[in-house]
């Protein structure tokens, strides 16, 4: 191996995190301006009116359980992404149909390291992701077609909306294990193999985001999924200059 | 000057190169927070010979080998000039398929031995890969793989188990003998049958191990 081989770390913070940190703010002004919209459907249990699998509004506001005392999900820049859910998430209510895919991705990810505290932050997020997923299908039927802005979208289904879940889910674990290696070192063996199945997962899911974002076909579910995992259209709202963070 | 790897992932059609590459983009991407560049192992960045490469490589004929063959190196030097090296000051290049894979195409389609199209090929292409991956998986595994695949055009003449299994005959000639073909760079071994997450964490190790990566920042707490 030539002796000049010796890589250096970027000097600067790499323009995918900025991207990041502007898409985790979209989420955050979104679910701030549909709170008032997502409680009275919530409270109402009202059927959604375009999710024909779901009966009652409130069956995806349970707030998730939130069980971890560790700093892994802030410093992945998923601070948020726990406390807006335990903050405005429904303590009586029945629980979350999508719950069982983001548990099926986190547990995908985390094999036999079950006793870790990279896995318990993993846990954590990948749960939350079944709470955001279905806020934003809660309201979805107020929402417009991700391409044509139009009112009028497709129903979208259980099965749908869990393969979000699923993407969604990988994507908050993956960001996890970045912020635990980057702490940690590479040395944490486990760590290293889980990252490498979320990797794998997001190559595999990759083949499926067109389809998937075709079928949610609603612009902030759309955007949700779309940024929240590796694959080649993760940031293309950012990358062409177009999109500035604040929308609506 | 410093510089980060060029990297090389060989292996059959369907033995996983393209799932492999797309993970180590993610990996040095997400975790490094470097972009690597990926390429192939002809660009078409040498116009002039654009047309013996297509002619090359989907005619072969004894009429045309020594312009594929000097084709093949010309476009190899032109992405060395202009993307390979003006890439590795800020970021590794990935490569799916390069040296080997023109070894095993003028074995099975010229007879010529691995060592006759290297000697030829190294007289102008000079600058060696860091390490090339070898993705191993028996042909008939690969082409049932490579034929799920949607889109993918099947060649009569390539993509059938005889020539695939001769593929793989002369990669084990080469890997037999690694210090005779010093343009591969280190070569690791990789089982093509593993899961794609084991594969990725084995050639991660490798990269670790050879210092190929960087040393990961203490922190990237980005979070406000
Ligand atoms: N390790 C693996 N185990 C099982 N299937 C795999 C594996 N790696 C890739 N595949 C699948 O095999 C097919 C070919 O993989 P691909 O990465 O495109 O191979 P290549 O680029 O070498 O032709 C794809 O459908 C891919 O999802
Ligand atoms: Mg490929």
């Amino acid at each position: 191996m030539p002796a000049q081989v010796a890589p250096h770390p970027p000097p600067t913070q790499p323009i995918q995190r900025l991207w990041q940190v502007l898409a985790d703010g979209l989420q955050v002004q979104r679910l701030h301006l549909h709170l008032t919209e997502w409680r009275d459907l919530v409270e109402g249990a009202a059927p959604l009116p375009d999710s024909p699998d779901i009966h009652h509004a409130d069956a995806f506001a349970a707030r998730p359980v939130r069980s971890t005392s560790t700093a892994l999900p802030d410093v992945a820049g998923l601070g948020f992404w726990l406390e807006l859910p335990a903050k405005y998430g429904l303590v009586a209510a029945p629980s979350n149909p999508l719950t069982p895919a983001a548990l099926g991705a986190g547990h995908a990810v985390i094999g036999d390291s079950s006793q870790t505290e990279w896995s318990e932050a993993v846990r954590c997020v990948v749960n939350a992701a079944a709470w955001w997923v279905g806020f934003f299908s809660v309201i979805r039927h107020r929402g417009v077609h991700h391409i044509t802005l139009d009112q009028a979208k497709p129903d979208v289904s259980l099965a749908t909306l869990s393969d979000a879940v699923t993407v969604v889910a990988f994507g908050t674990a993956i960001r996890v294990l970045e912020a635990h290696l980057s702490e940690a070192g590479e040395s944490d063996e486990s760590a290293r193999s889980a990252y490498c199945r979320a990797l794998a997962a997001s190559v595999e899911s990759e083949r499926r985001m067109p389809g998937l974002l075709d079928e949610l076909a609603e612009l902030r579910l759309v955007d949700l999924v779309a940024a929240s995992i590796p694959w080649r259209g993760q940031y293309t709202k950012y990358a062409g200059g177009t999109g500035a963070g604040q929308v609506e | 000057m410093a510089r980060h790897p060029f990297v090389v992932i060989e292996g059959l059609d369907g033995t996983g190169k393209t799932t492999l590459r797309k993970a180590l983009f993610r990996l040095w991407e997400g975790l490094y927070g470097i972009t690597p560049l990926c390429l192939l192992t002809t660009n078409f960045l040498d116009a002039t010979v654009a047309a013996d490469i297509v002619t090359g490589k989907y005619s072969p004929s004894s009429d045309n080998r020594d312009r594929y063959m000097a084709a093949v190196a010309a476009d190899k030097v032109a992405t060395l000039d202009n993307l390979i090296r003006p890439a590795l000051p800020d970021r590794p290049v990935i490569s799916d398929r390069w040296m080997l894979s023109e070894l095993a195409f003028f074995g099975v389609k010229h007879d010529l031995s691995p060592a006759e199209t290297y000697q030829q090929l190294a007289g102008t292409v000079t600058q060696p890969a860091d390490l090339t991956f070898v993705l191993d998986l028996a042909p008939e595994e690969s082409i049932r793989r490579a034929g799920t695949r949607r889109g993918d055009a099947t060649r009569a003449d390539w993509d059938v188990l005889d020539v695939q299994a001769r593929v793989r005959q002369i990669y084990t000639e080469v890997l037999a003998i690694p210090r005779a073909y010093p343009l591969l760079g280190d070569i690791v071994l990789l089982d093509g049958a593993a899961n794609p997450a084991e594969t990725l964490h084995l050639a991660w190790r490798a990269l670790i191990d050879r210092g190929l990566v960087p040393a990961l920042p203490a922190s990237k707490d980005i979070s406000a």
